[in-house]
């Protein structure tokens, strides 16, 4: 980085701190730093750079050297709000500067126009919270197209028939085909499905200052030494630093928005790399911090104000989690595959996106192929059922099949329930004091039948690839996501959702949210690409409403030399 | 102990429970000190020095090396013992995984107790017959302490070298992982096959340069 970060003093008051610097802040602080505002984002991991990413499965896998570790943060995890929470990880989240855009696959696809109205369309699944977004995809649009070019996504335009209407095609073409993605396309063709080049995060060219992939194959749960893959850290923090407006002040783990009397937002509490308590004044505040800590941050601000915690006037804070369900058919093949290879997917298949009503259950998915084990997750997790797990037939099937494997991922729907939440543990702490995350989720009924159907039919696809096993494996109820959605969902009603379709908090005018919490549908798994449209557009929005004067006296820098 | 196939997403969450949460451990500067040592240790036994013990007692090891051995044994391929997983474990154990010096412990009490139950002479595991060896692993197979050394044991084959196992890649040899920085493509051979059948432009390959003299 050639420009000094500008560093602000914690009694500096800002126009905008943002907590985390993910898919959604790190676009934010983008936005509004280029737009001429003094950001500060608060990032409770550490910044890591391209340099800091190794190629190493132990470290990053089972150190958790890249995500959240439960010995200082745990979980604790129950399926019903009747019993009580047990201490177990039940969430999985980047945290280190760019945050799960750091970690994760990359599948960059759109969602289609029916997440947004599925409500009004297939009515109201019993048991759930169903709804329409308060936005279409047509709002959305202009800023999935504008992620696609300012990040730098690799995909095909109207390569799927299923695919929404786009107002540009996609700035780099796709990445090379791997064997799944060639056996994934040979099985679904002759099934008369319509596979087509994945869309993904990841630079299959050089782009923008930015080096394309080097096919390493330390992708999926891994940062990128070469900064192609599209993360916030690779492709929105660099830009908002270079403005001289924003710092990035990493190892800052926010714990309580501060309110006025007036019920304001003056600023965010924070641990720094001390654990010393700090405080950083701001006009406004945003939190993109993830599904799961945004919801928890809100919990832990509780004032006279908000006992229940800060913007909850709804009671809808940290409910309707929705995970996308998903389910997995495993093949093994004659020749290698060499998975290991390569960023993960390179074939999906949409032809059941949305499932007509006469299956008896409201859902839909999506299927790719991949193998997004290395050796060492593999010879643990990736065996198939019957062989045994040590010994010489072990080695000698490790041998034989770690680059002969893939499998057919089924991602899916959640619906939102609104038992399904992430609340404040009552009994555990985290080492820093803080109530941990109690995690409390049942899979609908509806998301393990769209499971199983997706399931089903890949299984008879893989007959079509020449397989020579093919295994499916249990669909269970999940107790551990990835995809942390809809715990603070947009809508128009303060009942029954926390913001606005503007992401502004119904009960404090000066508080923004915006990440996974704000979905109101799950999609059909693969969330980034949509938490990253959003912040685009809430940037959009928020600019809106400074330049009106409705956030307070602020005075942006003029002649933005960045605007974009 | 047999997979169960559980979905792509649990296997995340069984790497924090059960045999794997054993190693899951530690801050940044406990897995950098480590690094440093590992680094250390692979000059030295490429400089043909011994590796050495930081942990275990030499009879401690000599244990623990069967037990491995016998985990992934060697073959007409390198098995644990040729991959130096005893010094992997032997310096998670003084370094990144203090915290499972008592698991580990608990975990080879485990075995010889049940060694002396099934061969009352022996003297310890290391002499036992390859058979008589496998008898004593099964019949603990289903334990969270025989979980902890498998776990240990296919850490120390399949890691990165510089984390003290793996000696010579030979796990990563014995699975065809080339651990090579980079890649091109075709990366295996579907994909191969279908280059040849569909062209580089739907494979997604980069048009590739014209040959030296060739006519435009």
């Amino acid at each position: 980085m050639s420009q000094a970060m500008r560093k602000f003093g914690p009694a500096d008051e800002v126009d905008f701190v943002i907590v985390g610097s993910g898919a959604s802040g790190g676009v934010l602080a983008k936005q509004l730093s280029v737009a001429g505002f003094r950001v500060v984002v608060l990032e409770q991991g550490p910044f890591l750079h391209e340099e800091d990413f190794p190629h190493n499965e132990f470290k990053v896998v089972f150190q958790n050297a890249l995500t959240n570790n439960w010995k200082t943060q745990p979980n604790t995890f129950r399926k019903t709000e009747q019993e009580k929470a047990k201490a177990q990880p039940a969430l999985l989240y980047g945290r280190m500067v760019g945050g799960s855009s750091v970690h994760f696959t990359a599948n960059y696809w759109r969602f289609h126009e029916i997440d947004f109205i599925e409500r009004s369309k297939r009515g109201l699944p019993s048991g759930t919270t169903f709804a329409d977004w308060p936005i279409t995809y047509a709002d959305l649009e202009p800023y999935y197209t504008k992620v696609e070019w300012e990040v730098g996504v690799s995909g095909q335009a109207g390569a799927s028939p299923f695919d929404p209407p786009r107002s540009k095609p996609y700035p780099l073409p796709p990445l090379p085909i791997k064997s799944s993605g060639a056996l994934l396309e040979k099985g679904a063709l002759k099934m008369g499905w319509h596979p087509y080049p994945a869309p993904i995060a990841i630079l299959s060219r050089n782009y923008r200052g930015r080096a394309g992939c080097v096919h390493c194959g330390y992708c999926e749960g891994y940062g990128c030494e070469v900064g192609a893959k599209s993360s916030s850290l690779a492709a929105a923090i660099p830009d908002a630093i270079r403005t001289g407006r924003c710092e990035i002040r990493p190892l800052s783990y926010a714990f309580d928005v501060r309110l006025d009397a007036s019920g304001h937002a003056t600023g965010v509490a924070y641990f720094d790399a001390a654990k010393k308590e700090q405080f950083q004044k701001a006009k406004v505040v945003i939190l993109a911090a993830n599904g799961a800590e945004t919801a928890r941050l809100l919990l832990l601000s509780k004032s006279s104000l908000f006992p229940e915690g800060l913007a909850n006037s709804s009671g809808y804070v940290g409910r309707n989690l929705m995970f996308n369900s998903a389910g997995i058919a495993t093949a093994q093949y004659e020749h290698p595959l060499n998975e290991y290879k390569s960023q993960i997917v390179t074939r999906v298949v949409h032809d059941f996106y949305e499932l007509d009503p006469s299956v008896g259950f409201c859902g839909g998915g999506g299927m790719d192929m991949r193998f997004d084990q290395l050796p060492l997750g593999y010879a643990l997790w990736g065996l198939r059922p019957e062989v045994p797990t040590w010994g010489a037939e072990y080695k000698a099937e490790i041998q034989e099949n770690f680059t002969r494997t893939a499998y057919v991922f089924c991602h899916a729907t959640s619906l939102p329930v609104e038992t399904n939440s992430i609340s404040l543990d009552p009994d555990t702490k985290d080492d820093w004091g803080l109530s941990a995350a109690r995690v409390t989720y049942k899979d609908h009924p509806d998301d393990l039948k769209t499971c199983k159907y997706l399931q089903d039919r890949a299984m008879i696809m893989l007959d079509g690839t020449g397989a020579r096993r093919k295994w499916a494996s249990p669909i269970g109820e999940s107790e551990f996501g990835v995809h942390l959605l809809g715990t603070c969902r947009m809508g128009n009603d303060p009942k029954t959702s926390v913001v606005n379709a503007d992401h502004r908090t119904h009960d404090v005018a000066n508080l923004f949210l915006c990440d996974g919490s704000s979905f109101v549908t799950s999609g059909r798994g693969q969330p980034t690409m949509t938490i990253q449209a959003l912040a685009f557009r809430a940037a959009d929005r928020i600019l809106r409403l400074a330049k009106r004067g409705e956030l307070g006296k602020m005075a942006p820098a003029t002649a933005a030399a960045h605007r974009s | 102990m047999r997979n169960n196939g559980a979905s792509r997403r649990d296997f995340l969450a069984q790497a924090l429970t059960g045999a794997g949460a054993a190693w899951l451990t530690a801050a940044w500067p406990e897995i950098l000190a480590a690094q440093q040592h590992a680094h250390h240790m692979a000059h030295s036994v490429a400089a043909g020095a011994p590796a050495k013990l930081e942990y275990f007692t030499p009879a401690q090891a000599t244990e623990v090396e069967a037990i491995t051995a016998a985990i992934i044994p060697t073959t007409e391929t390198p098995g644990a013992r040729e991959a130096g997983v005893v010094y992997f474990i032997d310096r998670g154990l003084s370094t990144f995984a203090t915290d499972q010096q008592k698991p580990i412990a608990a975990a080879l009490d485990a075995v010889a107790a049940k060694r002396k139950e099934l061969f009352p002479a022996s003297a310890d595991f290391a002499s036992l017959t390859a058979a008589q060896q496998i008898d004593v692993l099964k019949a603990i197979e289903k334990t969270q302490e025989f979980g902890i050394l498998r776990f240990s044991t296919v850490a120390g084959f399949l890691c990165n070298p510089e984390d003290g196992g793996n000696r010579d890649r030979v796990g990563w040899k014995l699975v065809a992982f080339d651990g090579a920085a980079t890649h091109t493509p075709p990366f295996g051979y579907y994909d191969a096959e279908y280059l040849k059948e569909h062209g580089p432009a739907r494979a997604g390959h980069r048009p590739a340069a014209p040959a030296k003299g060739a006519k435009p």
